[in-house]
């Protein structure tokens, strides 16, 4: 059902009916009470997407409401359990809900209690000329009463539609230009989740300062993914931690001298042996996450051991599971996080290196240029004949330089950084798919050769499978492979150029 | 926008009953739906609790755009618009008459709301006028009610000739079988005849005969309102839902 040319309000505490009185002018209010209370969640992913678009997602009892920044609510039957976008039955909210990343998870940011209540304003005919539907929440977790009123104009009766709006007003309640204020008044710790945090460079920041700043910044979204990690609400609480640490490694890695020599490999060392465990499972979740991409590379009759290969897979994916809450319960990983909040939020400071004290922008340009300047060397050396493990090489520097350039993009105009990542991404696609099937064709290999091959029925089909399934990413790896100095002439103009020349050869 | 008109050239075959009950579906199914009263008697608006119109009168339909939309009034229910009819109407063969090219000008005046609905529903008035012309050309579907009667038979027949003689397509013709009392023998064959004599034509859901459609007029609501539970609401939603399939 789809309500049309709603009006929002809100009011921050409960509201009494009585006072909306009996009459408004000539018309008679008829005020319409639901018997009962029904329990309400407020729902979002863990990206925050559905709050940053402005919307706003509830499930009342076993109605899921959608609140649009134009102040539409538009309602779905959904009386099953909420997970993934796309597992919800077809409906407006769900094709509403589009935008939503296929790889998120709805989850419950609130909850608690909804008092619904409906006040109309009728004619003489018994004819309703205005409404105003009046929902309020009370949450279970935080002391916090907040009503929604959603006044709907009906097409003709404009002076109706005033007078209810002016009552509303006269209550107490405000328009409601924003629909997310209700995550906002819901919500115990409000605060917005961002997987790239903006990291702002102070004009007299040095590399030290910065670094510091980059790694405190990457290690908050990491802490903050761990819970979805230990709770398997979705693959992308694990992909953004890993994300997360493999930039604290970068920084440490790319920031040469700004740490001393000991402090840089004791570093990096913690850093990796915080990712190492979650490694596997990473895999895992890509293979999984691949599935019917795998099954549409070949033909149904190689199904089967495709099916077998998955289902191992799958429960190996629960051992690793397993195996990560418990290294996050560790002691050992206790304290590695203790000498992190030591060094970066504490008082025990990372030690300094040689080059600590540049100024941030000087050290950026310089680093940047430098890094440029590698991967078009190594990139302006390839052609057809040039060993794979060269455009492996150029993927990393790429890579690289992608990272430097994201970490001091604050420093730069920001349309220019703009452009010039752009064109980067389209170099990296192409060196991103490369490398995926070059590394998926490996783990198929190491997989089969992992496995005892003792001529079941089963062992034989996954065999045959796999075998057929690196023939297919070899193909596909080839033709990615082909595009590499086509992609790096795209990527080498004479614009992108002088973009780099301006802004980082100073 | 889907224009749908639900008429028959003769009257008390449900035609009103019909308009309104569609219309509530559509709406509720998140279609936005007008149901435009042509019927000077407006029981439409009436069914609605809508007061007819007092500014959009005698011509003012056809020319006056601004008059024409903010007659338009919302109803009770989610989705759902009104265009009341009024006494007026009755004259609007004599409005055409005086027009240019009078056969579109419905087409041109519905045109006016053309954005802001999925579905408009035209309730018309029993006969075949300039008016019926007009509503034969500016309708993708014409939904027939037909009680299954030899009089009922005879002005479908009547109506197949009109829409033949002046080159109207036959194919947007979808009638169906309205206040159907299946204890009657006359009406059991009559049905079974006709869907031989039309194959593919008749809509297969029919409508049966109920009180609970003649109480509308009490509740002035449609049956899904005061009677969801009941066989009449399930029939409506039914032939909705065959008819969904056909537009």
């Amino acid at each position: 059902m789809m309500k049309s040319n709603n009006q929002n309000y809100f009011y921050s505490g409960p509201v009494i009916s009585k006072k909306f009185g009996k009459l408004l002018g000539k018309l008679t209010l008829k005020i319409d009470k639901k018997k009962e209370q029904v329990e309400f969640e407020l729902l979002d992913c863990f990206n925050q997407s559905i709050r940053k678009e402005g919307c706003v997602l509830l499930r009342l009892n076993n109605l899921l409401t959608l609140l649009l920044p134009s102040g539409q609510i538009i309602t779905q039957d959904c009386p099953e359990q909420l997970s993934f976008i796309s597992l919800l039955a077809d409906g407006p909210v769900t094709k509403l809900l589009s935008f939503v990343s296929p790889l998120r998870s709805l989850m419950v940011v609130s909850k608690g209690v909804c008092k619904q209540l409906t006040v109309s304003l009728l004619d003489n005919e018994q004819k309703t000329q205005s409404r105003v539907h009046l929902y309020t929440f009370t949450s279970s977790t935080i002391p916090s009463v907040f009503t929604l009123a959603s006044l709907v104009y009906l097409r003709g009766y404009l002076s109706a539609h005033k007078s209810l709006s002016q009552k509303l007003d006269d209550m107490g309640f405000q328009s409601m230009n924003n629909p997310s204020i209700i995550y906002e008044k819901l919500i115990a710790d409000y605060g917005i989740y961002e997987p790239k945090p903006k990291i702002t460079i102070g004009y007299n920041a040095t590399a030290y300062d910065t670094a510091n700043a980059i790694i405190r910044a990457y290690l908050k979204v990491a802490k903050a993914n761990k819970f979805g990690v230990i709770a398997d609400i979705d693959s992308e609480f694990l992909h953004d931690y890993r994300v997360s640490l493999r930039k604290i490694r970068s920084v440490v890695s790319l920031f040469k001298g700004v740490y001393s020599q000991n402090q840089r490999i004791t570093l990096k060392i913690l850093f990796s042996d915080l990712m190492a465990p979650t490694g596997r499972l990473r895999d895992l979740d890509v293979y999984l996450l691949e599935r019917d991409i795998y099954f549409k590379l070949l033909p149904t009759s190689l199904h089967e051991g495709l099916e077998y290969m998955f289902k191992l897979f799958e429960a190996e994916r629960n051992d690793q599971h397993k195996a990560l809450i418990k290294h996050f319960k560790s002691s050992s990983l206790k304290k590695q996080m203790c000498t992190i909040e030591r060094l970066f939020f504490e008082d025990n400071s990372p030690k300094v290196g040689a080059s600590s004290a540049i100024i941030a922008s000087k050290y950026a340009t310089s680093l940047i240029w430098k890094c440029y300047q590698k991967v078009c060397t190594i990139a302006r050396c390839i052609d057809e004949n040039t060993p794979d493990e060269e455009v492996h090489e150029l993927r990393i520097q790429c890579k690289k330089l992608r990272y430097l350039i994201e970490f001091f993009r604050t420093l730069f105009d920001k349309k220019d950084i703009t452009i010039i990542i752009k064109s980067l991404k389209v170099l990296q696609d192409t060196l991103g798919l490369f490398n995926d099937y070059s590394v998926q064709q490996e783990s198929l290999k190491e997989f089969i050769d992992a496995q005892a091959l003792d001529g079941t029925k089963q062992n034989i089909a996954i065999a045959q499978s796999v075998g057929a399934l690196i023939t297919v990413l070899h193909q596909r790896q080839l033709i990615e492979r082909d595009k590499v100095v086509s992609k790096f002439m795209r990527f080498d103009n004479a614009d992108t150029q002088t973009k780099f020349k301006t802004l980082f050869n100073r | 926008m889907k224009i749908l008109a639900c008429y028959s050239n003769k009257g008390g075959v449900g035609k009103t009953a019909t308009s309104v009950n569609l219309a509530l579906a559509f709406a509720q199914a998140g279609f936005r739906t007008l149901l435009c009263d042509l019927d000077p008697q407006g029981a439409s608006g009436y069914y609605f609790r809508i007061k007819p119109s007092k500014k959009l009168t005698n011509e003012k339909f056809f020319i006056d755009v601004k008059n024409f939309t903010s007659a338009i009034r919302g109803s009770d229910y989610d989705n759902l618009d009104i265009l009341p009819a009024n006494k007026t109407f009755r004259d609007f063969d004599v409005f055409l008459s005086r027009m240019k090219k009078p056969q579109t000008q419905l087409t041109k005046a519905l045109k006016n709301v053309n954005e802001d609905y999925d579905i408009l529903i035209l309730d018309c008035p029993p006969n075949i006028s300039s008016l019926s012309e007009n509503i034969f050309r500016a309708a993708d579907h014409i939904i027939i009610p037909v009680i299954p009667t030899t009089l009922s038979e005879r002005t479908l027949e009547q109506l197949i000739k009109f829409f033949d003689e002046n080159k109207i397509n036959i194919k947007k013709m979808v009638p169906f079988f309205s206040m159907v009392q299946r204890q009657k023998k006359m009406h059991s064959e009559t049905m079974e005849r006709l869907k031989i004599v039309y194959p593919k034509m008749f809509l297969n859901e029919p409508i049966p005969f109920s009180t609970d459609i003649e109480l509308m007029g009490i509740h002035r609501a449609p049956v899904a309102i005061f009677a969801k539970s009941r066989p009449a609401t399930s029939a409506y939603n039914a032939l909705w839902a065959e008819l969904v399939t056909k537009i």
